[in-house]
């Protein structure tokens, strides 16, 4: 079953005006898979009545001891507005954890894992490099991430410190940025890896439109372990 | 009325209806197992019908956490008893989404004769061909020296009970599943709480089983548990055990994903409601939150019931080994720490008496007796069109069926009731000579 928690907002960071970056501190701390997404309600909510109005959020980061999970808001609409006026440092809502099928491959060990995000949707892909960092495996990581602007990037020195040289890729699609290409990602770009698709492990982050490109283009080359989280 | 009103009343209510009634030897029935409670148990039990939630909620979500937690695995799924366990978990291993490592008809696998029906069954309802091998006499547990012969190509998974909680060779077992690619399933049905090497049994396979009946280690009255720390297998568990839906949502909310109506699934068409896409031939298999409450208040006496448990094994232990010329003892399988879930033992083929002789003795002087479940399941009436195989001999599966029964260790048990248990012992077997 999801764990009904209380969740006190430890810090916010400011990425730009339209994203941010939230830690909170869960009072019920019970273990979830990397890659996982939960509901966060403004409302307090201790009890199993009916679930109030909410929004799911990719969680940022691996599951801590410590209770602390980390998210990436974006401001697109009217609750999320609600968050970025009423979440401040000390504020407490609610949160159901953790849901979601966007999880790291259990039983092949070896494989490289390819991660292809655009804008917030690095949110899981954060969360998977904190895992595989704990497992060792971060050498399995190759990153394509997408952002607008240097100010909406979230986690590049975290990418920068876990991803083995030459296996993460950066692009910056509305800011000319020096040693950065200027546009979006091109399946291209992925072709140009050379990873194996049938053995890889494709993981799609993004918008509608962002994530039926690759998945499409991957599916119709072949790639057999294609996992997509859309928002 | 406020809700402490009432459940103070249940406290009251305790102290009236259930207090302990004085051992009398030879008059009270000392049965092989037994719920042990309290007033904690009854007032969570009301605490949660007075919810009124009915299915799962908020006591589920603690006894799923506090669970896993205490069987060091990763997820824990309620379900209605331990043979549901068992069904949802060898179901598991047929999904799809398991793509080539999936079990498919006519697939094998490995298991013993002796030992509940439930642990079984799962395999010839999927269509698959339970292979037997077979055990040895004083732990009980599967022979496994005999495991690699009865592998063939189409064996695909281990499936073993920790009999009556003694941990099958764990070690062997992981290290064959291991070296030919089997899932594996352990039953712990009746271990709860067992170790071997110090870690909990059920964290050495793929996926493990428990049960809650009111004869386990711990009750919610019908209930048990499918663990792992797999999260693709617990995804599918979820799966089979709500209905086979797609949906995670919890009972009672809907549009968990935020993508309720947007996704394209099967042939169907696009944005088809989420909450019914079925994605695997699935059960309801679910508890109610009051069981999961009982469960609650139950798993807090967990380690204490499981320290009795053994405590009681060792007294019996003491006891009977004077008698080992005619009964063979169980024997805790090396770097194992077990919680017993009985106290079993072979009466040895001899001139002087049978089991029935001595099971009759013991019942006529109110201690209860069981014998070894199925005993050798391949001889029940059930199994006569059963399609299975049989490796090598189940000459110990047959004895054990015809030789083997075990009394009761359960924290029921006191000192009074145990000088008692082992004074009929005496008797018996004075009256031999």
């Amino acid at each position: 079953m999801g764990t009904i928690s209380k969740a006190t907002v430890l810090s916010i960071k400011e990425h730009g005006s339209q994203i941010r970056e939230y830690i909170f501190r869960l009072e019920k701390n019970h273990y979830f898979e990397a890659g996982s997404f939960l509901q966060l309600t403004l409302e307090q909510k201790e009890d199993y009545t009916r679930w109030p109005d909410s929004r799911n959020f990719s969680i940022a980061s691996a599951f801590s001891e410590a209770g602390t999970i980390k998210l990436i808001i974006e401001k697109v609409g009217v609750y999320t507005t609600r968050i970025f006026n009423e979440l401040r440092v000390g504020s407490v809502c609610t949160v159901k954890y953790a849901f979601g099928d966007f999880l790291l491959p259990f039983f092949d060990k070896s494989a490289p894992i390819c991660c292809i995000a655009g804008g917030t949707g690095i949110a899981p892909i954060l969360s998977f490099c904190e895992q595989l960092q704990r497992e060792h495996q971060t050498n399995r990581l190759h990153v394509y991430y997408s952002f607008k602007n240097e100010a909406e990037q979230q986690g590049i020195e975290i990418l920068k410190s876990m991803v083995p040289p030459g296996q993460l890729y950066l692009f910056c699609t509305r800011q000319a940025i020096p040693n950065l290409p200027n546009r979006r990602i091109e399946w291209n770009d992925i072709l140009n890896s050379k990873l194996d698709l049938k053995q890889s492990h494709f993981y799609i982050c993004g918008g509608e439109s962002f994530t039926s490109y690759f998945r499409n283009n991957l599916n119709t080359a072949g790639a057999e372990n294609v996992y997509t989280d859309e928002w | 009325m406020k809700r402490e009103e009432i459940l103070e009343l249940v406290k009251q209510y305790y102290a009236e209806q259930f207090q302990a009634k004085a051992f009398e030897p030879g008059k009270t029935m000392i049965p092989f197992a037994g719920r042990i409670f309290d007033d904690e148990e009854l007032t969570t039990l009301v605490d949660a019908s007075l919810d009124f939630w009915l299915t799962t909620g908020r006591y589920a979500e603690e006894f799923e956490a506090k669970f896993a937690t205490y069987m060091q695995q990763r997820a824990c799924m309620l379900v209605n008893s331990g043979s549901s366990a068992n069904l949802i978990a060898l179901a598991t291993l047929t999904s799809p989404l398991l793509k080539s490592k999936r079990l498919k008809p006519g697939d094998e696998v490995l298991g013993v004769a002796a030992g509940f029906p439930t642990t079984v069954n799962p395999i010839i309802q999927h269509g698959l061909v339970p292979v037997f091998v077979d055990v040895e006499l004083d732990t009980f547990n599967v022979k496994v020296d005999a495991i690699e012969n009865a592998i063939s190509d189409k064996t695909k998974a281990i499936m073993l009970a920790h009999t009556l909680g003694n941990p099958f060779d764990l070690d062997a077992v992981k290290a064959i599943a291991d070296k030919y690619g089997l899932y594996l399933i352990e039953d712990c049905c009746d271990a709860v709480g067992s170790t071997y090497n110090g870690k909990m049994v059920g964290t050495f396979g793929d996926m493990a089983t428990t049960s809650f009946y009111p004869a386990h280690h711990i009750t919610m009255g019908e209930g048990g548990s499918v663990l792992t720390s797999n999260p693709l297998l617990k995804r599918i568990a979820t799966s089979m055990r709500d209905w086979g839906r797609d949906c995670y949502c919890d009972p009672g909310c809907d549009n968990t994903c935020g993508r309720r109506f947007k996704g394209q699934f099967g042939d169907l068409p696009q944005g088809y409601d989420h909450k019914y896409v079925y994605s695997h031939i699935g059960y309801n298999l679910k508890v109610t939150d009051m069981q999961a409450a009982v469960g609650v208040a139950q798993l807090k006496k967990l380690p204490m019931f499981v320290e009795m448990r053994k405590a009681n094994f060792k007294k019996l232990y003491a006891g009977l080994e004077q008698y080992q010329e005619y009964l063979i003892l169980p024997k805790a399988t090396p770097k194992s720490d077990p919680s017993w879930f009985g106290f079993p033992f072979n009466v040895r083929e001899n001139g002087k008496f049978t089991r029935t002789q001595l099971a009759e003795f013991l019942e006529k002087n109110k201690i209860l007796t069981r014998q070894l479940f199925a005993g050798n399941m391949t001889r029940q009436p059930a199994f006569k069109d059963v399609n299975y195989r049989v490796s090598g001999s189940l000459q110990n599966t047959d004895y054990i069926m015809h030789n083997t029964i075990f009394i009761g260790v359960y924290p029921g048990i006191d000192d009074l009731r145990m000088d008692y248990i082992l004074s009929v012992f005496a008797e018996f077997f004075n009256n031999l000579h």
